[in-house]
């Protein structure tokens, strides 16, 4: 099925022009013009200066700047040639590869010229940092030439709050001059994108540890344990999302190291943040002690019906509508059946919600899962319409996929022409019609999959446990179209931007590209 | 099978059975040849559709400890509150024997979602019966009375680690030894005494691991392989002195399935948490051994089970966070032959050419593996509770457990007929 191509068109540029995220960088505009032949039939009526408040709903062409390419989390980039099969061995179709730690959670992020991954520090990449660390690596779009690694130190609580060897798994935010990510040491960090290699060290953070070129400059840093009382179990994770002035994060608050409750009830599960400041700007902790593990998730945004919300999936397997700016609760959503029971370990029929919310065509996208390991239970994929108010768990059920049909998962839904993919933690990739939930093909992945599915020119790109990038094609009917062995395991979602798709398995990041594409940038 | 059939005669001259046993036996982790395979025959084609007959079941408690047994009595351990429990139960009519308990409260750094064990499966020679708990408790009894003969706590007087999840790989004896991994302050692995529990050896420094020993002949020599964090190590079982070792990646640290060996001189591990599948060969050299790799395989994931080769190719249970497969993997290349959904995480058993597979979830089940495929013949769910346990097969009966009951199963053909249930014949 060919997508409707002049659709998908404007609207990338729509985004493109209005959203804060991409108009500040002029990188972006330049990469536009060039490319600009391939979409000039639609400038005319795409450049209608839409408001300000208007969120991205797709990544623009010149960036990913974030978990899902844009604030809605729907990781549908707009067309650009993407190869379907590349050769790791050959270096056919690989524009560059860089090193990266040697377990890699946080995702690929472009923009700017630049691209950010959360890692550890399994390679010791920067000379005299050693042992295990937290790493934020950011690499040169072009080259792949490592410019400076953002790097924390293990809480002393060791596993109970910072799981060793697990780094960085937060995927960074990047909006102009500034990245934001939540480190290993549940801090949410604001760093500036230029490093040390500006000359300068941008402030009030001042401190750093390390200071050579190479090193990340920290601009302020929100210590959500010291600051907001918050207990992260097993790891902080969030990729945080923002629009305007703030920045929305979920702080991972969970269940004490004996899986029986939360010892922090009342330290906050979600949070907005001045993104110039890092202040605190409202707070909230609506699952309470109903937490039921970790809370891992991460927030997305988007305007529906005119009203900005922004969508927290809760530890307690709720999902949350606030209005960004006060934190006034809008809807919330029961993913669990009512006569649900959790049990910890997973055996029960009730768990918790670690992917993110997806939003397309005012729905929610979602489906409940907990931490990989443990027990497989059935899995609930809901459909939400995000106009309703109040507990719409009755009343904004669209549709809803569970049981045997569609397992537990930790990754987020994929919605592109009338389409919506989704795979479970089993591996099995369904494609649905996203109006009815009827499921018109079921693909099995064969491993384990904790990354999220990225539509792309046609195709459907989802990575594996066992080191697979599988490309199918998008559309009703299934078609495998490669297999791509990347070598090390792949639990991140794939980016695309400026035509190089970019891929983090475990332990190296690879920029691949068609050769059409690499003659289009060389244009730039 | 040439090869196999010489190292498995090797392998039964170094037990410490002096006499042919009088019947069935499986005496340690991974029976008769340590590998998880055995001689039993006459094993059932097929299962009726509820399972094999079940010939006992008793409750016993938590605990992932395998059985071992001397065909009469059949010993594993449990945990009672706070402290470890070893149990004998008769492997006839699974009554219990004797229980001996000692106290072993759980360290504050310990994860215990998953319990404090035991893991560690008792090992028999003679009339001794050893065991280590989940916080390096080791124990030597007298097999009949449950009567502590020596005893020592090897987090106190070694350092040993408990493993966070509590100690679990399962002890080996060599000539009058006992060798257990310590991973303690000073040594990774020491051998104890079999008859006054006194230190013999300790081996040089390695961090402490899950994975049980093996003791295997390469060289015309003896190694005890094992591996420990991200070292893989061959030691002199006599003397504890390092042979060879190899330090692989720190992603494959994690690993806590035991090895198997391929010989005449390769070792075969396999690692979970995103690790995969290693073949090294030992190499004798001006004087020395190394193992070179000869292969990694990252899609062959073995978590906590076992392994079982099957002439040139392996099969294994591969899966960490989310789904498991059986998956078949070619000895000389490393290739995956073929994977298969449908059991969760499994340990798996090999005799009478069939397959016997057990998964986390209790069901059991009977199939032919071929470098082809695998052909699941019967399948039953036999255990409620989390079974992690790899069974034990002596002659067509089947002992099994999972972390709540015991039972004995009847695999042989005909099922329901006593006579071919080589046990209660001999009774």
């Amino acid at each position: 099925m060919a997508p409707p191509v002049s659709v998908v068109q404007s609207s990338a540029l729509r985004s493109f022009a209005g959203h804060t995220w991409q108009s500040r960088a002029s990188p972006y505009a330049r990469v536009f013009r060039a490319s600009a032949i391939a979409v000039a039939v639609n400038v005319a009526q795409a450049l209608p200066a839409p408001p300000e408040t208007q969120p991205a709903t797709q990544p623009a062409r010149a960036a990913w700047p974030m978990c899902g390419g844009s604030p809605a989390r729907n990781a549908v980039a707009p067309p650009q040639p993407i190869p379907a099969r590349w050769d790791l061995e050959t270096k056919e179709n690989v524009k560059w590869v860089a090193r990266l730690g040697t377990q890699t959670y946080g995702g690929p992020v472009v923009a700017g010229g630049k691209v950010f991954v959360g890692t550890n520090n399994g390679s010791e990449l920067r000379p005299g940092i050693t042992g295990d660390k937290g790493c934020v690596l950011c690499f040169d779009e072009q080259s792949g030439t490592l410019l400076w690694q953002a790097t924390h130190d293990k809480l002393a609580s060791g596993s109970a709050n910072d799981w060793p060897e697990q780094g960085v798994a937060s995927t960074p935010l990047v909006d102009g001059n500034r990245v934001y990510y939540v480190s290993n040491r549940c801090a949410l960090v604001c760093a500036d994108v230029a490093g040390f290699h500006d000359g300068k060290n941008d402030g009030p953070f001042t401190d750093e540890k390390y200071t050579g070129a190479q090193d990340a400059d920290f601009v302020w840093m929100l210590d959500m344990i010291g600051q907001l009382g918050v207990y992260p179990h097993n790891l902080a994770a969030c990729s945080p999302v923002g629009f305007g002035d703030l920045l929305f994060v979920c702080t991972s608050n969970g269940v004490d190291e004996d899986h029986e409750k939360p010892p922090t009830p009342d330290a906050p599960s979600f949070i907005a943040v001045d993104k110039q400041t890092g202040k605190v700007v409202w707070r909230r902790n609506d699952p309470n002690g109903r937490i039921l593990h970790g809370q891992w998730s991460s927030p997305a945004y988007a305007l529906i019906g005119g009203q900005p919300q922004v969508f927290f999936a809760g530890g307690d397997g709720w999902c949350y509508s606030f209005e960004p700016a006060t934190g006034a609760p809008l809807w919330k959503f029961d993913l669990n059946p009512k006569d649900a029971v959790w049990e910890a370990g997973g055996g029960g029929t009730k768990t918790s919600i670690v992917a993110t919310p997806v939003v397309c065509a005012e729905k929610v996208f979602l489906a409940v899962g907990d931490d990989p390991e443990t027990q497989r239970g059935p899995g609930h994929l809901y459909a939400i319409d995000a106009t309703k108010r109040g507990d719409v768990t009755e009343t904004a059920r669209l549709w809803h996929v569970g049981g045997k049909e569609f397992g537990r998962t930790i990754a987020s839904v994929a919605v592109a022409d009338g389409l919506a993919y989704a795979v479970d933690l089993d591996g099995y990739l369904s494609c649905f019609d996203e109006k009815t939930g009827q499921r018109r093909w079921r693909y099995d992945m064969q491993a384990a999959v904790w990354g999220s599915p990225c539509v792309v020119d046609g195709k459907v790109l989802l990575g594996n446990a066992d080191g697979e990038l599988v490309v199918l094609r998008h559309g009703p009917t299934l078609k495998e179209l490669a297999r791509n062995d990347m070598r090390h395991p792949i639990y991140t979602t794939p980016a695309v931007a400026n035509g190089v798709l970019y891929v983090a398995t475990q332990r190296f990041l690879y920029a691949i590209q068609t050769p059409e594409g690499e003659h289009a940038t060389r244009g730039n | 099978m040439a090869g196999r059939t010489s190292w498995l005669a090797a392998a039964a001259a170094l037990s410490l059975l002096s006499a042919v046993p009088a019947w069935p036996q499986w005496l340690q982790w991974g029976g008769p040849h340590r590998d998880f395979t055995c001689d039993s025959t006459g094993l059932a084609d097929q299962w009726p559709e509820d399972g094999p007959r079940k010939i006992w079941s008793t409750d016993i408690g938590p605990g992932h400890s395998a059985i071992v047994t001397d065909g009469e009595l059949l010993f594993t351990m449990c945990r009672r509150d706070d402290q470890d429990a070893i149990l004998a139960y008769s492997a006839a009519t699974g009554a219990k024997v004797w229980e001996t308990r000692y106290d072993a409260p759980p360290k504050p750094d310990m994860l215990l979602e998953f319990g404090c064990g035991p893991h560690s499966t008792p090992l028999l020679a003679g009339d001794r019966l050893f065991t280590v708990g989940g916080l390096v408790h080791f124990r030597c009894l007298d097999k009949k009375a449950g009567q502590v003969l020596w005893s020592h706590d090897l987090m106190d007087e070694m350092g040993a680690s408990h493993l966070q999840r509590g100690y679990g790989p399962s002890p080996i004896t060599y000539r009058d030894l006992v060798i257990l991994n310590i991973g303690g302050t000073d040594t990774g692995v020491a051998a104890f005494r079999q008859d006054t529990g006194e230190v013999a050896w300790k081996s040089e420094k390695f961090r402490g691991g899950y994975p049980s020993p093996m003791i295997v002949k390469i060289n015309d020599e003896d190694h005890l392989v094992v591996a420990l964090g991200a070292d893989r190590i061959g030691l002199d079982p006599a003397t504890g002195q390092t042979r060879w070792r190899a330090t692989v990646d720190i992603q494959l640290a994690g690993i806590m399935s035991s090895p198997l060996f391929i010989p005449p001189d390769r070792v075969f591990f396999s690692c979970a948490y995103g690790g995969g599948s290693q073949l090294f060969q030992i190499a004798f050299k001006d004087g020395q051994y190394a193992a070179e790799e000869l292969w990694f395989q990252p899609k062959m994931k073995v978590m906590h089970g076992d392994s079982i080769r099957i002439g040139d190719f392996v099969v294994g249970s591969s899966g960490d966070f989310g789904p498991a497969f059986l998956i078949g993997l070619d000895l000389s290349s490393g290739k995956v032959l073929w994977r298969q959904r449908g059991f969760a995480k499994a340990t798996l058993l090999y005799a009478d050419n069939k397959l016997i597979i057990l998964d986390e979830e209790g069901h059991l089940a009977l199939a032919t593996a071929t470098p082809e495929g695998l052909q699941v013949h019967s399948r039953a769910k036999v255990l409620e509770e989390k079974s992690w346990t790899v069974p034990t097969l002596v002659g067509t009966r089947l002992y099994l457990r999972d972390n709540r009951a015991i039972m004995a199963l009847d695999l042989g053909r005909g099922a329901g007929a006593s006579g071919s249930d080589i046990t209660e014949a001999h009774r």
